[in-house]
């Protein structure tokens, strides 16, 4: 084997294949005014300790109660009923082509019980006058035939001149393609960035040239949405370190590229980086993503398990025994206690990086010190006297170099300096 | 200038009430063979009579289009209406061939393999697997990777990247005898089977199921005839996994393993360690995810990490438009 050439001399680049990828849009609707529209009485399961909390996971739950919500919206959605032009497909999608058979997919909230879906499925087919609803789970179907099942019925549906809605709440997120599938409606809160991508990733098989892969996501709270942040952010990220740009132009980059679109009465309008990141830094999904996406790999187990605790001091965090990551022990002895562990690694994981979003939602108390990038600022609190830097470990509960070596070596320094930047050009 | 070809295919209507895969030939004359396939197409449309609407409205499905002239011309059959397609379907086992062109109980995917397979024994050059610009990029990180000792290595790549046609060109370019390629999806093989079975690069490889009864015979005898082996190995719990993966693993050549979709099952220690115990001090790793590469590390660790996201494919393809723009 040969493992010291860099050479690569079997193959070339063709660039015809970088223009098979179809094209992606990204949309983001609020559903106000179907709560609106809808009537009280119809909404009242949103109600908990008397204030009005709407989320899908309510609806998942109570699909019965929430008939007629899911009526106005999903008429709305694709039949251009009740008149909500800020929620119809035919108002907000860019050029969309009115001929033909639409196979569209929507994803309900992966807590979603069987029963449940099957009678959000029923509720569809019922008020959704030219549309075959497919419902994909365990109950009608196999990951394995969900594929040949799916099409099948899409041929009948063509035959019958009726579109097709894939209903679902996780079964065929992966090895499931739909060639004719363009359309994507993410019906849930909030989901692992993971799961969100492969769901995103149904609309992408190629088909004919200029398809166009729709991704809506369908959200009470549109501010607090981030369930494309991820995705754009990590592309940034990528972009700004594989071309050498700084993050702002590859964050310009990657929102000319797909298209992100508040959808309004007026129609859709594209969000520019500027207005994107307002929103991401007045609504502190900047700091969620910066948590999500710090890279833990190089602290060991026990350094993460400091920085969970949320009580980091730097002196102990350093010192800590390099007990590593995930190191093998005796299988056969250890085999339940390692997926014991395996999930408590993820569980502290996911509270490291909390601890991190903490950081990042607080840096400001750090940044109004001075400096115009984060290692300014930092080099204007090395000088501080060891008091207000003791002030500092009392405000975040983690001491000032512990704070310093996080984002410098754990957090994604340049997400931060973007965060930074542009509070500071506000 | 024109150049005769005979040319073969694979298509489906898929409006028959049965799955069915038609496989014909055709003579033409073309300048290049992007013109040939083209004209093929356009044959195949023609065939329709008055059904050629089916094509433009996607009913009909071109699985594969070969360039067999180097094969007619072994086997004599290098002319107009030499009925190529015939002489292949006596020779091999194409699922049951009901009458003409028609067959079934076959995959295409499958029915691609053995197509491959039996022009590449008989003097056909396949055609040569072109890289997008981001795999060729990421092929250049993983070699670089190697050659600066990392040897575990987290590839995120994501959906349409071409994680498959990527794992052959890392085995071609590094030229590993033996690899393993481990997975808890057990239709992963076939993806892998078809794709290095199309490509000139990868055509040679020796692909071996270990769930097969001869498995291990076969894989010494490829080793032994100095051929590059790719095995395949189930990673879903079974009484045979432990004994696989002890031969497999306990010999002196290094081994390249290739851990495909690993998020999704293979990540679990019952998995993992197994694997992470058998694979030697030096030898290569790669853990391929489209998602979730904090799930995909499990136990291991990992030297080197790479992603690609889809949205920079995207950006690639924006860049390859406006290049054809300005030409």
């Amino acid at each position: 084997m040969k493992l010291n050439k860099i050479h690569i001399n079997n193959y070339k680049i063709d660039k015809e294949r970088d223009n098979l990828v179809v094209d992606v849009e990204f949309y983001q609707m609020d559903l106000q005014s179907v709560i609106t529209k809808t009537k009280k009485e119809e909404t009242k399961f949103f109600i908990e300790n008397n204030d009005f909390l709407p989320s899908w996971a309510k609806v998942s739950k109570n699909p019965i109660k929430a008939r007629g919500f899911l009526t106005v919206m999903f008429q709305a959605l694709l039949e251009s009923k009740h008149n909500l032009l800020d929620i119809d497909i035919y108002q907000q999608f860019h050029n969309i082509d009115i001929t033909g058979q639409k196979i569209i997919m929507v994803w309900f909230p992966g807590s979603t019980t069987n029963k449940n879906l099957t009678i959000i499925s029923n509720i569809l087919d019922q008020v959704l006058s030219n549309y075959m609803i497919i419902q994909i789970n365990g109950d009608t179907m196999t990951n394995a035939t969900a594929e040949k099942e799916v099409l099948t019925k899409i041929e009948i549906a063509k035959n019958k001149g009726m579109n097709v809605l894939l209903v679902s709440a996780g079964m065929a997120a992966r090895s499931f393609s739909i060639k004719d599938l363009d359309t994507i409606f993410l019906a849930y809160d909030s989901g692992v960035v993971s799961a969100t991508t492969q769901k995103i990733s149904r609309a992408l098989t190629p088909n004919k040239e200029n398809k166009i892969g729709r991704i809506v996501s369908l959200s009470f709270d549109p501010n607090r949405d981030d369930k494309f942040d991820d995705i754009l952010m990590e592309s940034a990220k990528n972009l700004a370190k594989n071309k050498n740009i700084n993050i702002n132009e590859a964050l310009k980059t990657v929102l000319k590229t797909v298209s992100l679109s508040i959808c309004t009465e007026d129609g859709a309008k594209i969000i520019n980086k500027d207005d994107y990141l307002k929103q991401l830094i007045s609504n502190n999904r900047i700091d969620r993503v910066i948590g999500r996406m710090a890279d833990l790999s190089k602290l060991s187990i026990d350094q993460i398990k400091i920085i969970a605790s949320g009580k980091v001091d730097y002196n102990t965090l350093s010192k800590v025994e390099k007990s590593e990551m995930g190191k093998t022990c005796s299988v056969e002895k250890e085999k339940s206690k390692k997926s014991k562990r395996i999930n408590d690694e993820q569980k502290l994981i996911m509270e490291a990086k909390k601890v991190i979003t903490t950081i990042s939602e607080n840096f400001d108390i750090l940044m109004t010190q001075g400096g115009k990038t984060v290692d300014e600022t930092f080099s204007i609190i090395d000088k501080f006297p060891k008091e207000d830097k003791e002030a500092i470990h009392q405000l975040f509960d983690i001491d000032y170099e512990s704070i310093k070596n996080i984002v410098n070596n754990v957090m994604n320094k340049k997400l931060l300096e973007l965060k930074y930047s542009s509070i500071l050009e506000n | 200038m024109c150049m005769k070809r005979m040319m073969i295919y694979l298509w489906e209507d898929t409006d028959a009430p049965e799955t069915e895969l038609k496989f014909g030939d055709h003579f033409n004359n073309e300048d290049t063979i992007e013109k040939a396939i083209q004209e093929t197409k356009k044959y195949i449309k023609n065939s329709l009579g008055r059904q050629k609407h089916k094509f433009d409205e996607g009913r009909i499905i071109i699985h594969k289009i070969w360039d067999a002239s180097e094969y007619a011309k072994k086997v004599n059959k290098f002319y107009p209406h030499a009925k190529v397609d015939d002489y292949i379907r006596n020779k091999l086992i194409l699922g049951t061939h009901i009458s003409g062109d028609v067959h079934r109980d076959i995959s295409s995917d499958e029915f691609i393999i053995r197509i491959n397979k039996e022009l590449s024994k008989n003097n056909q050059s396949l055609p040569k697997a072109g890289l997008s610009t981001l795999q060729y990029r990421e092929l250049g990180k993983i070699l670089k990777a190697f050659s600066e000792g990392n040897r575990i290595i987290l590839a995120e790549w994501c959906a349409r990247f071409g994680k498959t046609v990527e794992a052959g060109t890392i085995i071609k370019e590094t030229e590993a005898e033996l690899t393993i390629i481990a997975s808890y999806v057990l239709t992963s093989f076939a993806s892998f089977e078809k794709d290095f079975s199309s490509f000139e690069q990868t055509k040679d490889f020796i692909l071996i199921d270990s769930k097969d009864d001869d498995y291990k015979e076969r894989v010494n005898e490829a080793l032994k005839n100095n051929k590059q082996v790719v095995v395949f190995l189930s990673m879903c719990n079974g009484s045979m996994r432990e004994d696989r993966i002890n031969f497999l693993y306990n010999r002196d050549i290094n081994v390249l393993t290739i851990i495909d979709e690993a998020d999704y099952g293979i990540q679990n220690p019952k998995q993992c360690n197994a694997l992470i115990a058998a694979v030697k001090e030096g030898d290569p790793v790669i853990l391929m995810t489209g998602t979730d590469s904090d799930k995909a590390v499990g136990n291991w660790n990992i030297d080197y990490y790479t992603s690609v996201t889809y949205i920079e494919l995207l950006v690639e393809k924006d860049n390859f438009r406006k290049s054809k723009n300005n030409i």
